[in-house]
């Protein structure tokens, strides 16, 4: 069975606003802000649709996990893909070769696989976002680099080992890199390639 | 060529415009560009697209960028050389108005978004905050290495010392750095960056700031941003440090000692004064200067 879901009540405001806030996010990493302007496509949660609805289109390829199944046990994948087709244009694609990709928080991630850019192109990296279980959970971490003042502390869900290992010691050297968008329901957290993450030792 | 003022006039509230005048394709593709910008601070990112429909020397680059960014809720000021009322930034403010159905304000304090060319207002900037730079030539060593692959080599391996050696060339040749506009920045300490047009006294503004800053160049397609807080350091020598533009005199308007002034000319007899070149930032010191006046008689 297959019902195509509405997109954007306003599609032209809506995705405007979207673009702000994950401008805003990925501009200030580890700062939280909420995309409030549609429920999501599950098992994609809200801010993970809204971000994919503001910002993808037929240019665009895009992975989205089957893992994520495993957080909505009722919606498939295909709901989810065929929903994004039908509004933005996406075409399904490999992870390794996906622009956007999106992950579950749980699973292993072969980190070195994604596309990371060039050295003359280096934007040509994945953005890639992982839904998180929520940003009061998870070990501490410590942000510093462009975008925050002085440093900030954050949790940023129950993640696997490889996107740990990856925030902490990435596999790409900067300008090389991959941007990550951290999505909880309707909230946002971006860490940027730019950001160094330090895992803070429980006391 | 039609005017920027022709389209302006020419384009009716009442007709169905996109709001901000822009496709959604085309938007998106320029949003995509900032995100990999604010992610690669300093780093000039192209992007295709189809051309503006407007002619190129009226910022367009600048106004692809608001276009992309602005919606309802912001509030939009513009200036031209520091000043809200030169014929290119009322005509601008109007466009968005039009267009995006936004309140404007000349008031650096109540915007959200400022387009500009070739300032940084005086007023420091908040984080809430986005500053939107009109770039014509966002390439700095377009004057020392004209092909665009050498170009992309250069800041792909971070090899600047052709940069130093034009400086130094200045130092040798006048004694001192004599590249007073688009001095060059050192961003995050990786990407060398052309700061627009802006004079180097405005440089020291951009290290650290608290607001977001995005530059866009129309003809060439070109989107550079420097996220808040962020490292900016305009080159110099350990023998030659940076230093700013200074004046021997105050403001003839507004008597401030910490603003950038131009030298404008007063009558026929070619007497000159110096004001500030950033007219809200003048005017509001003015109106301070006369609240203290009427406070202590
Ligand atoms: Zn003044």
């Amino acid at each position: 069975m297959s019902i195509i879901a509405p997109g954007f009540s306003q599609p032209v405001e809506h995705s405007q606003s979207c673009f702000r806030q994950v401008l805003k996010a990925l501009s200030e990493p580890g700062h939280i802000v909420t995309l409030d302007k549609h429920l999501g496509f599950a098992p994609l949660c809200a801010s993970a649709t809204q971000i994919l609805m503001s910002l993808c289109d037929q240019h665009t390829p895009l992975y989205l996990s089957p893992r994520l199944e495993e957080i909505d046990g009722d919606a498939t994948i295909n709901q989810a893909q065929r929903n994004l087709t039908f509004h933005c244009n996406t075409k399904p694609s490999a992870l390794v070769n996906a622009d956007f990709a999106v992950v579950s928080h749980s699973e292993g991630v072969n980190m070195a696989k994604l596309k990371c850019g060039t050295d003359t192109s280096p934007e040509s990296g994945t953005t890639l976002l992982v839904q998180s279980n929520g940003f009061d959970r998870g070990p501490e971490f410590k942000l510093t680099g462009p975008g925050i003042e002085h440093s900030r502390t954050v949790q940023l869900g129950n993640l696997s080992q490889s996107l740990v290992e990856y925030l902490i010691n990435p596999c790409h050297t900067y300008p090389l890199g991959i941007d990550i968008l951290l999505c909880h329901q309707q909230q946002l957290l971006a860490i940027s390639r730019t950001t160094k993450v330090e895992l803070i030792p429980c006391m | 060529m039609q005017s920027f003022n022709q389209i302006v006039s020419a384009t009716e509230p009442e007709q169905d415009y996109n709001f901000g005048y822009l496709d959604e394709q085309t938007k998106r593709m320029i949003r995509r560009a900032i995100l990999k910008g604010v992610a690669l601070p300093g780093y000039q990112v192209a992007f295709g697209g189809r051309e503006m429909p407007m002619p190129y020397g009226w910022g367009t680059g600048g106004i692809m960028l608001s276009a992309s960014i602005l919606g309802q809720d912001d509030v939009f000021k513009v200036i031209d050389q520091g000043a809200d009322d030169t014929t290119n930034a009322v005509s601008i403010r109007q466009f968005f108005a039009k267009v995006c159905h936004l309140e404007t304000t000349t008031e650096t304090a109540k915007a959200s978004v400022i387009q500009t060319r070739h300032r940084i207002p005086e007023q420091p900037l908040r984080n809430d905050q986005i500053l939107v730079f009109q770039v014509p030539i966002p390439e700095p060593l377009r004057f020392i290495e004209p092909r665009e692959t050498e170009t992309k080599k250069m800041h792909s391996l971070g090899e600047y010392g052709s940069m130093q050696v034009k400086l130094y060339e200045d130092i040798v040749k006048y004694g001192y750095i004599a590249t007073s506009y688009a001095y060059p920045v050192m961003v995050h300490g990786r990407y060398l960056m052309d700061p627009s047009p802006i004079p180097k006294f405005d440089n020291p503004k951009m290290h650290q700031s608290n607001a977001l800053m995005l530059f866009g160049a129309g003809r060439e397609k070109r989107i550079y941003c420097i996220p808040p807080y962020t490292d900016v350091a305009s080159l110099d020598f350990e023998d030659h440090p940076f230093s700013i533009q200074q004046w021997q005199a105050p403001c003839s308007l507004c008597g401030s000692e910490t603003s950038f002034l131009d030298e404008v000319l007063i009558d026929d007899q070619g007497q000159r004064m110096f004001v500030c070149s950033d007219t809200d930032y003048c005017q509001g010191q003015l109106a301070k200067n006369a609240a203290e006046e009427a406070l202590h008689g």
